[in-house]
């Protein structure tokens, strides 16, 4: 388990943050005393330092200048202003990201990940090929293929598929389905859902697969794998 | 000049007139003086007083011609040939002036910016409770009631944003960072700031940008972009809006296209206008009249042209068409 230290000083935001890592199973610490950051640090040995900007005694850069003397592990700026130069003294500073309030917890969650995985190099070996109803799921080269033949899906296809394989058997919801989309910066409507899944059960039935994906009306698509399906 | 300047010394002009009068006159009736050689000597006093009267309108006229011609008019010691002490009255005068108007100008334009910085700490003193507010509603179990939450969060935010530019805008020469800027990541910052109300509204986007980068600023162009985006989300439901970008001769160009109902031909030229809103009677109630105001006077600064398509009940389309580089190495002296 993952040990953070958020130093942030408005309780209120410190408490959601809090709880919502817990959720993602992080192990989250907080700052007692703002005069004396470096101490309870030392004491706690995180993997990654949330540092907000605006703190009281001392700014979040002078802890971030404090840390860098001694170690180089993950730092992430919050800031509420938006001015460019924030931005770029983090950078020089050496902090690995920063993010800008209001924020999207996703996107919190979305740069969290990207840095560990990036520092410590965990859960670094994605998934290229995946085997589904006796067929081959081909991330890279956007490719399903069995012993009917090959085809090759659009981008937006093929993530589509790709969630639902990788909640083999359960239903995912329509909303569920767009939002992990948007999380991977493709913007599509419901109606272009709708569209995609159609399309996408068209061409996966060129080598009778289209079967395997269901709609569940009211609650989502599934896609189940084919042993399931006789039994 | 000339003219002024007899009209300026008339009476001497009248008293000269006068006193060559006089003497002709005394000439002519006093038998032991004899008039042609009072004649003689006036016949010389006027032509030696033409030559005094066009060398000193000469002198004195350069002081004043001098004065009109100024470019600056606080600027008085451009101003040389002071000769007479009236004239160096006048210059001591206005200089006394133009100092004292520049300390109230001083004043007022540091109260100015003082205020200005005060407001913009308090908005983004007010992005942490936002950020909190906005983490408490996403736990929000009722659907309904949480959707509702996010759109009326999302306008708050989305007005503190547009009064914290609003207040930058007189000072936005000094806050252009212009650089080579990726539209892709400055359009999917402001799409994900929507993001709430547009999968609420089953909105998508499908992006084409065959141009990756313009020379912009980005945290200006994000929000001419999105005031934009939030007009096109506004009014469109469950359909796509395009974005495009694309080369046309030397220039870029973005086009944001949505298929939503459009705007009437009459409001076409007054969009930008500030304070203007739909003359549509269902008018939405949220909409201040700032948000393309605000657009144009930003693509303004950023050399942006703005160029609005628009078909009612069919949709709008908003090209943005951005300068090419050698416009802004003009003018940013880059």
């Amino acid at each position: 388990m993952f040990k953070i230290l958020l130093i942030e000083d408005d309780a209120n935001l410190f408490d959601e943050i809090r709880e919502r890592l817990i959720q993602w199973e992080y192990e989250v610490f907080g700052i007692q005393d703002f005069g004396n950051v470096m101490q309870e640090y030392t004491v706690i040995q995180p993997d990654l330092v949330i540092i907000d900007i605006q703190l009281p005694r001392f700014d979040g850069f002078h802890w971030c200048r404090m840390i860098r003397t001694s170690s180089n592990i993950p730092i992430i700026f919050l800031s509420s202003r938006d001015h460019p130069s924030d931005m770029v003294m983090s950078m020089q500073l050496g902090a690995d990201d920063y993010i800008q309030k209001p924020f999207h917890f996703d996107v919190l969650i979305a740069k969290i990940q990207a840095v560990l995985r990036r520092v410590y190099n965990y859960g670094s070996e994605q998934v290229e090929v995946k085997s589904w109803c006796h067929a081959t799921v081909d991330y890279s080269k956007n490719i399903v293929r069995n012993e009917l033949g090959s085809i090759e899906l659009t981008k937006n296809e093929l993530y589509i598929l790709r969630v639902l394989i990788d909640h083999k058997n359960n239903i995912v919801s329509r909303e569920k389905l767009i939002q992990s989309l948007w999380d991977d910066e493709r913007f599509i409507s419901d109606n272009t859902l709708t569209v995609n899944v159609n399309r996408l059960r068209k061409r996966l039935d060129e080598i009778n697969l289209g079967q395997f994906i269901l709609t569940k009306v009211g609650q989502g698509y599934m896609a189940i794998e084919e042993e399931q399906f006789h039994v | 000049m000339f003219k002024r300047y007899i009209v300026e010394r008339r009476s001497w002009i009248f008293l000269f007139i006068f006193l060559q009068l006089l003497f002709l006159f005394i000439a002519y009736i006093d038998p032991s003086i004899p008039f042609s050689s009072i004649l003689y000597i006036v016949f010389l006093s006027i032509i030696v007083f033409l030559a005094f009267f066009i060398i000193r309108y000469h002198k004195e006229s350069s002081f004043h011609k001098n004065m009109q011609e100024l470019d600056d008019v606080y600027d008085l010691h451009s101003i040389e040939e002071t000769e007479s002490p009236f004239e160096e009255m006048i210059i001591e005068f206005f200089t006394r002036q133009a100092k004292q108007h520049k300390a109230e100008i001083d004043k007022y334009r540091f109260d100015l910016e003082q205020e200005k910085d005060e407001l913009l700490s308090w908005i983004h003193e007010i992005k942490t409770p936002l950020t909190t507010l906005h983490l408490m509603i996403d736990r929000i179990e009722d659907d309904s009631l949480k959707s509702k939450m996010m759109y009326e969060w999302l306008r708050i935010d989305l007005l503190l944003d547009q009064q914290l530019h609003q207040k930058r805008i007189p000072f936005i020469e000094n806050d252009l960072h212009i650089g080579n800027t990726a539209l892709k990541s400055v359009i999917h910052k402001e799409i994900n700031v929507l993001r709430d109300w547009c999968l609420q509204k089953g909105i998508g986007f499908e992006l084409n940008l065959e141009v990756k980068e313009v020379l912009s600023d980005s945290k200006w162009l994000g929000f001419l972009i999105r005031q934009i985006l939030t007009n096109a989300v506004k009014y469109s439901s469950d359909s796509d809006i395009v974005i495009n970008s694309y080369n046309r001769g030397n220039h870029t160009k973005l086009e944001i296209k949505d298929v939503g109902k459009g705007i009437e031909p009459k409001d076409l030229p007054r969009i930008f206008d500030k304070g203007f809103t739909s003359t549509d009677s269902k008018r939405d109630q949220s909409a201040t009249g700032m948000g393309l105001y605000l657009a144009k006077k930003v693509a303004f600064s950023l050399l942006i042209e703005i160029n609005v398509d628009s078909t009612i009940h069919e949709g709008t389309t908003f090209t943005l068409t951005f300068p090419q580089k050698n416009e802004f190495i003009q003018i940013m002296g880059m």
